[in-house]
């Protein structure tokens, strides 16, 4: 039952079968249809060019974006919950969320569309407003002995997510009624329009993150002694934390940036893999990474085509679903 | 003056002009009966379609207080202030206005008032028809009940001659695709069959493309707009009016350049939002240039890109 | 092989040492026990000597290393301390946990080795945890978990081994065993150690020689001084003689 190998290649296959079945889900006059055959239609335009853009630009990146974001989300949760040792510990912790909704927000109040940035305007400003918040995390982290602490980074990030919450009510009781729902719908997560070249940034972005957890992997492991005994065991626990909070907030921002506030997936998933696996960093962030798309994208599939034709944002399903998951997550815990 | 609400279930809107020991009484949108003993003269305008209604039955002297939405007309721009979503009852007290008309019911505001002893009329007109009979209702409260009565009736007026030339033409309602908002172009918001738009859409001749929507407001999936098809595209999110500027931001959207409304220059931008979803007055301009857009006469057809529309929805 | 030798330690928190002018050595196999009263700087010499703290001023030498210069894995390599309490996260099992002492000898990705098991395997039935091998952390007593975490020392096979204060909590058999696996080390690998200890009787146990902290300062005492060692310790705790043995 615990061979993290054979979860890998089923996962795999799993989240493979999901995003053809998601792009073959369409969506017309209220209905859900199935088109199968979407692969044929995508590359043989002849018939139906109309359909082909559809698929080829609207579903099938926000198919891929799904998995993406899922799979940027859930590693950062894991490893930030072995590094604290805090099962409760989720990417959105270390005031990302707070600085890349504020980011958003500011600029939607100011009316700016970015002038010649346009689609990139939005996903940018919540990134640099995530990797702002991780900046003013990291500087309030470091203690005296400017050393990072947990206890530290716990600490800013809480103080950092109240305050852009603060302001972000405040900025939002400027907005007209309209205005107001519409920048609310984008708070509650969602995958939007999302272009092939925004897809790779966001790729390699992630692959990147994903490869330098992947090489401190034997560091993250110690953390399970705590910090001190990770020290006494050789690593240089401070420097750790530091990298760890880099690549968690990488992950997160660019999650952010592309799919809007997305929750739970980087708390529950990391459950899930531990109860698959047994506590080795390196094969369960993979594992993490793969479930974590599995789980979003059957998540925004729900989302589009539940209430159809109207969208419901996917941050509110997962956090309907999230909620009982988690609820029956801590019992087990309690219990043991 | 005196305020006094009995809960009487009518649901519609009825005017009546005496009373015993009322001067003034109507009964407002959830059936409440606001009796004033004269008629208001500091009025607190909570939202634009009130403050618009007011100013257009001649009433603009007895406003004390607007919403700070309310940009129209010109003329209200001097009021002060105060915020129609979230509201103080502190601040809009502090006005001492003897009329507050609120656009939605919260309890807790309607008692405050009441235990200040200042009348509140509710109006949340979800036709054209209730819009007309608020406005004889409000001109009634502050005075001026015959300028109100003309104006509703105006209004009726111009319904009825849009709906008119419409039975009068053969061809079936076409299709309208109306944007409210394309932050996110993958998921943009349109209006559903429940707002007030697609009456007005309805009346004037075209059809919302995406009556399947139920909300007035709702989120929909490109996919969906891409599969209507629709004949026409409104535009009523905020941004340039300028036709052809905004056809080169639409056809630039993956897969708008396939619909036909695109295609053939059936892109209506130059429609104010404001004339056709604030609930006052307006709504016959607005009606009215709706219905010009959908139905350009021969006279208009100088715009390039149009086709005249003879072909089916 | 490698001698321990602390010359002029100042130690501290700040700038004021709580310790002045800690200097002894000790040859490869031997024992050393800290002894003193309460807050008199038992913790923090420990703290200086594991590297968590810098020393305020002073030299600690390892087989001819300066112990402070050396990188945090290197240093793991010559020396890890046992702490008293220690947050675990209560999943992991013993033979993981275990395992994680050889995290200082792992070289880039490779992880664990056959030689490495072989070291953790022998540290787990060396601290008698075959039977618990398999069971999570959370899942066992907390002297089984001071068991494992003590296995988890012995493989990580240091030259040197600080203890502070082991036998807390530790009822006789417990401390019987871990008085035996220290032995053990001594013998077989020549382990220096290194052991804080509050009671007397596990101190003259455990160690032929003492180092007694008091009023600032680091005094050596072998066994053969024990008398003297005790009138001292009699006359700075103001206690009937009876008390201490």
């Amino acid at each position: 039952m615990k061979r993290p190998a054979r979860w890998f290649w089923l996962l795999a296959g799993a989240v493979l079968l999901c995003a053809y079945a998601a792009t073959a889900l369409g969506q017309h006059a209220g209905q859900v249809v199935w088109e199968w055959d979407w692969p044929r239609k995508l590359f043989t335009p002849d018939g139906d060019p109309a359909l082909a853009r559809i698929i080829g630009l609207l579903r099938l990146p926000r198919v891929l974006g799904a998995i993406l974001i899922g799979a940027a989300l859930a590693p950062a949760g894991l490893v930030l919950q072995s590094v604290s040792r805090n099962p409760l510990a989720d990417p959105f912790l270390l005031g990302i969320s707070g600085g890349a909704a504020l980011g958003v927000v500011v600029a939607n109040a100011l009316g700016a569309s970015g002038g010649g940035m346009g689609l990139w305007f939005i996903p940018a400003v919540a990134f640099l407003g995530a990797q702002g918040a991780t900046i003013l995390v990291l500087s309030i982290a470091r203690g005296p002995g400017q050393r990072v602490s947990l206890l530290g980074l716990v600490l800013g990030g809480v103080v950092i997510n109240a305050f852009c919450s603060a302001i972000i009510v405040l900025l939002l009781t400027q907005f007209e009624p309209l205005k107001l729902r519409i920048t609310t719908a984008w708070l509650a997560g969602g995958l939007g329009y999302l272009t092939w070249s925004q897809l790779a940034v966001g790729a390699v972005g992630v692959l990147v993150a994903l490869v330098v957890l992947g090489f401190r992997s034997r560091e993250i492991n110690a953390f399970a002694l705590g910090e001190e005994g990770a020290r006494l065991v050789g690593v240089n626990a401070s420097r750790v934390l530091y990298e760890v909070t880099w690549a968690a907030s990488v992950l997160a921002g660019l999650a952010v940036s592309l799919g809007g506030l997305i929750g739970y997936i980087g708390l529950i998933v990391p459950h899930l893999v531990l109860m698959m696996s047994r506590r080795n960093f390196l094969p369960n962030l993979w594992l993490s990474a793969l479930l974590g798309a599995l789980v979003l994208l059957v998540a925004d599939t729900l989302a589009r085509t539940l209430l159809s034709p109207q969208e419901i944002p996917v941050g509110v399903l997962t956090a309907l679903v999230g909620t009982p998951a988690l609820l029956v997550l801590l019992r087990r815990e309690m219990r043991r | 003056m005196k305020a006094s609400t009995s809960g009487s279930s009518a649901s519609e809107t009825t005017t009546t002009t005496s009373n015993d020991d009322a001067a003034i009484a109507i009964t407002d949108a959830l059936g409440r009966r606001v009796e004033l003993r004269q008629p208001a003269t500091r009025i607190a305008a909570l939202s634009p379609g009130f403050t618009e209604a007011l100013f257009a039955v001649g009433c603009g002297d007895q406003v004390v207080l607007r919403d700070k939405w309310s940009d129209f007309p010109a003329g209200g721009q001097r009021l002060p202030t105060v915020d129609g979503a979230v509201i103080s009852v502190t601040a809009v007290a502090s006005f001492r206005p003897d009329l507050v008309l609120l656009y939605f019911k919260d309890d807790r505001n309607t008692h405050a008032f009441a235990q200040l002893g200042i009348p509140v009329a509710v109006f949340d007109p979800k036709s054209y028809a209730a819009v007309a009979e608020m406005i004889a209702s409000i001109a009634v409260l502050c005075g001026r009940a015959d300028a109100g009565r003309q104006l509703a009736a105006h209004m009726r007026q111009v319904a009825e001659g849009v709906t008119a030339r419409v039975a009068a033409q053969p061809q079936p309602a076409p299709s309208v695709y109306v944007e409210v908002d394309a932050s996110d172009i993958a998921r943009p918001w349109t209006i559903g069959r429940e707002a007030l738009v697609t009456e007005l859409l309805e009346m004037a001749g075209g059809r919302n493309a995406l009556a399947h929507v139920r909300a007035p407001y709702a989120q929909v999936s490109a996919e969906e707009v891409l599969r209507a098809d629709p004949a026409f595209v409104l535009l009523l999110s905020p941004g340039s009016r300028d036709r052809s500027e905004r056809m080169r931001e639409l056809s630039q959207r993956p897969g708008y350049a396939d619909l036909r409304a695109i295609a053939q220059g059936r892109l209506i931008a130059e429609v104010d939002p404001d004339l056709v979803v604030r609930t006052g007055p307006r709504l016959a301009e607005g009606l009215q240039a709706l219905h010009d857009a959908l139905f350009p006469t021969p006279l208009e057809t100088d715009r390039p890109g149009d086709a005249p529309l003879l072909e089916g929805p | 092989m490698k001698r321990l030798e602390v010359c002029g330690l100042h130690c501290g928190y700040g700038d004021k040492p709580l310790l002045r002018d800690v200097s002894f050595s000790l040859a490869p196999g031997e024992a050393l026990s800290i002894v003193g009263a309460n807050g008199t700087g038992k913790s923090t010499l420990l703290a200086t000597l594991s590297g968590a703290l810098h020393p305020l001023s002073g030299e600690i030498w390892l087989g001819g290393e300066r112990l402070e210069r050396v990188p945090a894995r290197v240093r793991a390599q010559r020396m890890t301390l046992l702490l008293q309490q220690q947050p675990l996260d209560p999943g992991i099992r013993v033979r993981e946990l275990v395992a994680l002492g050889r995290t200082p000898w792992w070289r880039g990705l490779r992880g664990m080795s056959p030689a490495d098991w072989e070291q953790v395997d022998a540290a787990i039935e060396m601290c008698d945890l075959v039977a618990l091998a398999d069971r999570p952390v959370g899942a066992i007593s907390g002297g089984e978990r001071q068991r494992a975490r003590l296995a988890m020392v012995v493989a990580q096979n240091t030259g040197l081994i600080l203890l502070d204060e082991p036998t807390n909590h530790l009822d006789v058999a417990h401390r019987f065993m871990l008085h035996r696996v220290v032995e053990n080390l001594r013998t077989a690998r020549q382990t220096t150690v290194i052991s804080v200890l509050h009671a007397l009787e596990d101190a003259r146990r455990y160690a032929p020689r003492m180092l007694y902290l008091h009023g600032g300062t680091a005094t050596c005492y072998e066994q053969s001084d024990y008398e003297r060692l005790r009138e001292h310790i009699v006359a700075a705790a103001d206690v009937p003689p009876e008390w201490v043995y």
